[in-house]
This record gives C-alpha cells, sequence and structure tokens, in this order.
C-alpha cells in the first residue's frame, strides 16, 4: 500500500472514524489536494472532528494529563532542522544525526509542509506583530506512519538570523490506546443522555436567538415552550453548552454587531441601536459603556 | 463612491445591486483574516444591505472559529448570498457550513455562476 494510493487514503478514513468513535476528536487527516470524493470526506471528516473537539473533553487531548512530554525541534530560515530534544528523536524513529541539517520536507507529509510554508510566511514574518503560532504538522515517521501533532512555533531573532522553535505534543500516536471520552462536566446536574435528547432543541434556542439579533427575545418560559423545552432545561442545558445564558448572548452579540456597524459604516447611533433591538439610545449607550468601557460615540467611523 | 475594493484575501464589487465577493487564495484562514474581510466588506457597503454572489472557489479551509465569526458577524448587511463553489472540496466545504454553521440569512450553494445570480435576483428589490 503505497503512500497516497486509494487503499492508504481509505485505510486514513477508517482510521479517523476509529478515532472519533473512541473520542478523540484532535486527529485529522492530512488533505494533499486530490480533488476525488475521497476528499470530500477528508474533510468533511476534519471538520466533523473540529466541531465535536468543542463539545467534549478527552483525557488523552493535547495539554492533558497521559502526554509524557513535548518534543522540542529548531529550524533556521531554510527550513532545516539545526536542534532537536530526545523525545523529537523517538517520536519520529531517527537517531540525532540522521535529522540534523536535513529539510523537515523530508519528514513531513507533503500538504502539511506546504500549509506550514504558508502559515509561517503569513503570520510570521519579519514584519508581522504575531511571534508565535499554534499548528498542526503531520510527520512520517521512520516506519512510514503518520504521526500529527499540535504545536506551537515561535520566531527568534538573534540580530542575523532568525529560527523556528517548535514546541508541540503527538496527538494520534497509532500505538497508544486512548481512553474513553467523558462529558465536560461529569457532576453536571443531568445525564448525558437526557443531555443528548435536549441537545438538538437548545441548539435551535441557540440559533433562533442569533437570528433575531435585531428585535427583543421573548421571555424565557416562552422561548422554552416554543422549542419543547421545559424552563429549566433550556437554563441549565444552555449554560452547559454554551457557557452563557440566552438572553446574555443575545445581549453580547447585539453589542458585537452594533460595535462593527459603528466602526466600520456611517451608520447614525440611534439607527444602529434601533436595527439591533435596543429600547432607546441611552438604553444602548448603557449596555455598550458596561461592555466596552467607552461610550459608542468613541468608536465612531470617521 | 467606491465600488471596488481589493484586498490581501478578497476582491469586492458592487454592481447593479449585487456585491460580488471573490476569495483569493488564503493561507492560513482564521478568524483574524474572517474578521478583516468583515470590516472591510462593511466599508465597502458603507449602510447598504446586498445580495451577495460569494465566490470561493480558491478558498482554502477556515478554521472553526472563523467559520462561526462569517456565520453570524459576516451576515451583517446581507440579504443573502450564493456561494459558487467547485466540485468537491469548496462545495463540501460550504455544505458543511450551511448545515452546521448556519449562517443566519438566506444561503444557497451553486455550481454555475448565472444559477447563483439568478437566485441572488429575488433579493436585490428587498427592503
Amino acid at each position: 500500500m503505497t503512500y497516497n494510493s486509494k487503499e492508504y487514503r481509505l485505510e486514513n478514513l477508517r482510521l479517523m472514524i476509529f478515532e472519533l468513535a473512541k473520542g478523540n476528536f484532535s486527529h485529522r487527516i492530512p488533505i494533499e489536494h486530490h480533488e476525488d470524493t475521497i476528499q470530500d470526506f477528508e474533510i468533511l471528516l476534519n471538520l466533523l472532528a473540529e466541531e465535536l473537539g468543542d463539545f467534549f473533553v478527552y483525557s488523552g487531548s493535547f495539554n492533558e494529563r497521559n502526554i509524557t512530554g513535548p518534543f522540542v525541534f529548531v529550524l533556521n530560515e531554510s527550513f532545516e532542522i539545526c536542534g532537536t530534544n530526545r523525545y523529537f528523536q523517538e517520536l519520529l524513529g531517527y537517531p540525532q544525526e540522521k535529522l540534523l541539517h536535513q529539510a523537515l520536507a523530508k519528514h513531513m507529509t507533503t500538504g502539511a509542509y506546504r500549509q506550514l510554508q504558508e502559515q509561517i510566511g503569513t503570520h510570521l514574518n519579519a514584519t508581522s506583530p504575531q511571534n508565535s503560532l499554534k499548528t498542526l504538522l503531520c510527520f512520517q515517521t521512520q516506519e512510514k506512519h503518520s504521526l500529527s501533532c499540535w504545536s506551537f512555533c515561535h520566531r527568534l531573532w538573534d540580530g542575523e538570523d532568525a529560527y523556528y522553535f517548535f514546541r508541540g505534543l503527538p496527538i494520534a500516536y497509532e500505538h497508544e490506546s486512548p481512553l474513553s471520552p467523558v462529558a465536560k462536566d461529569p457532576a453536571a446536574s443531568y445525564t448525558n443522555i437526557q443531555l443528548q435528547a435536549d441537545f438538538q432543541k437548545i441548539r435551535a434556542v441557540h440559533q433562533f436567538v442569533l437570528e433575531n439579533l435585531h428585535c427583543k427575545l421573548p421571555p424565557l418560559h416562552n422561548l422554552a415552550r416554543k422549542f419543547h423545552l421545559n424552563e429549566f432545561k433550556l437554563k441549565t442545558g444552555f449554560k452547559e453548552l454554551y457557557q452563557t445564558t440566552v438572553f446574555k448572548l443575545h445581549l453580547e452579540k447585539r453589542l458585537e454587531m452594533a460595535m462593527l456597524m459603528i466602526k466600520f459604516t456611517p451608520t447614525s447611533l440611534k439607527v444602529v441601536a434601533h436595527n439591533h433591538g435596543f429600547k432607546s439610545a441611552s438604553h444602548f449607550s448603557r449596555a455598550f459603556k458596561k461592555k466596552y468601557g467607552k461610550p459608542p460615540s468613541y468608536f465612531k467611523h470617521k | 463612491m467606491h465600488n471596488f475594493f481589493k484586498h490581501s484575501y478578497a476582491e469586492m464589487l458592487l454592481s447593479n445591486g449585487i456585491l460580488y465577493f471573490t476569495y483569493l487564495p488564503i493561507g492560513s484562514f482564521d478568524e483574524n483574516v474572517a474578521r478583516q474581510l468583515v470590516a472591510a466588506r462593511l466599508q465597502l457597503q458603507r449602510e447598504q444591505a446586498y445580495p451577495v454572489l460569494c465566490d470561493i472557489r480558491a478558498l482554502s479551509l477556515p478554521t472553526k472559529k472563523a467559520r462561526h465569526y462569517l456565520a453570524v458577524e459576516g451576515s451583517l448587511l446581507i440579504k443573502a448570498v450564493a456561494y459558487w463553489v467547485q466540485p468537491h472540496s469548496t462545495q463540501e466545504l460550504t455544505r458543511f457550513f450551511k448545515n452546521i454553521n448556519q449562517p443566519v440569512v438566506p444561503s444557497a450553494i451553486f455550481t454555475q455562476r448565472d444559477e447563483a445570480l439568478t437566485y441572488l435576483n429575488q433579493f436585490i428589490h428587498d427592503l
């Protein structure tokens, strides 16, 4: 089974499904730009993993407790490896002398390497205000396994040359068996199964809030009735899923949208207040000042 | 009044009541990029809402935060969006975006530009 063959890519899809079933939402399939049906599913599964990752905390995820230690390596401006720690050598299965002064491209999948180059070029160049970047790396190990890792990349400058310092953790190591997924809050007031049953309804309420940023929301008990929930479940479930309340989300989002209108359009404050469901310009100003610390006029588009 | 804006990430043209929004290839499409694009679009539109033909054939994968930002804040001053996609990658990405991130304005996906414009025509004179 050669790298990039149809069988290899189908095997990657299978592996991804298994990882999701085991609760590992940090696994990603490398995308190599084939523009075919398999790639459609590679993209969809990657997106699915990203969405699911927000709803669960998996104890084997990046930055969690069962990871032995971070790998470290340093690149020069030509993307050649000029330093590694022992863990990085162990992960890739090469001794230090086989890695030093080698092009990183030799040890990464083509798509991931190209993406890394683009990210560094865009976000970590000499003029960029940002000096670190969180990125997904996909290595080819000595045994020809694909190894996905999250890592932070920092740009270092010694006055003459730039270096890229990477520090990260593997997220999908085939030989480790991950632990089962756990819900975000094990002491939650109602069980996972009940939460799953109400989940779709709560998501619908969330969507309803976002679609009604131009007007006042109905009272909570009416909203609960509209979506066939009881008020308690709506209140608790919404807080657990979105870490905020229905009305706080509604207010926060309206203020954020209003801020965009104020900063980037010539719309008057009175119209902005009215279009975002505030009773009056003064009510809007008070809420705005509470969130941003300054009155809306301070940010006015000129 | 300006009717055209070229940004490093996209080109925008206002013509005959439609905003033509064309994504350029973006190396790393994160929330910061999404914020810049929305700001640039609002500045071009001033306070007028438009139906948008969004050509995303060259688009690379936006991050989850970028998708969420585009779904809500990205809908500001937009009457409707027709996504012009190429089969496979951007088509799947847009289907996912439409179903899961759920933009708050009417949206539809097309592989043919003419069909996308026909869809948008119904929104041109809507208030």
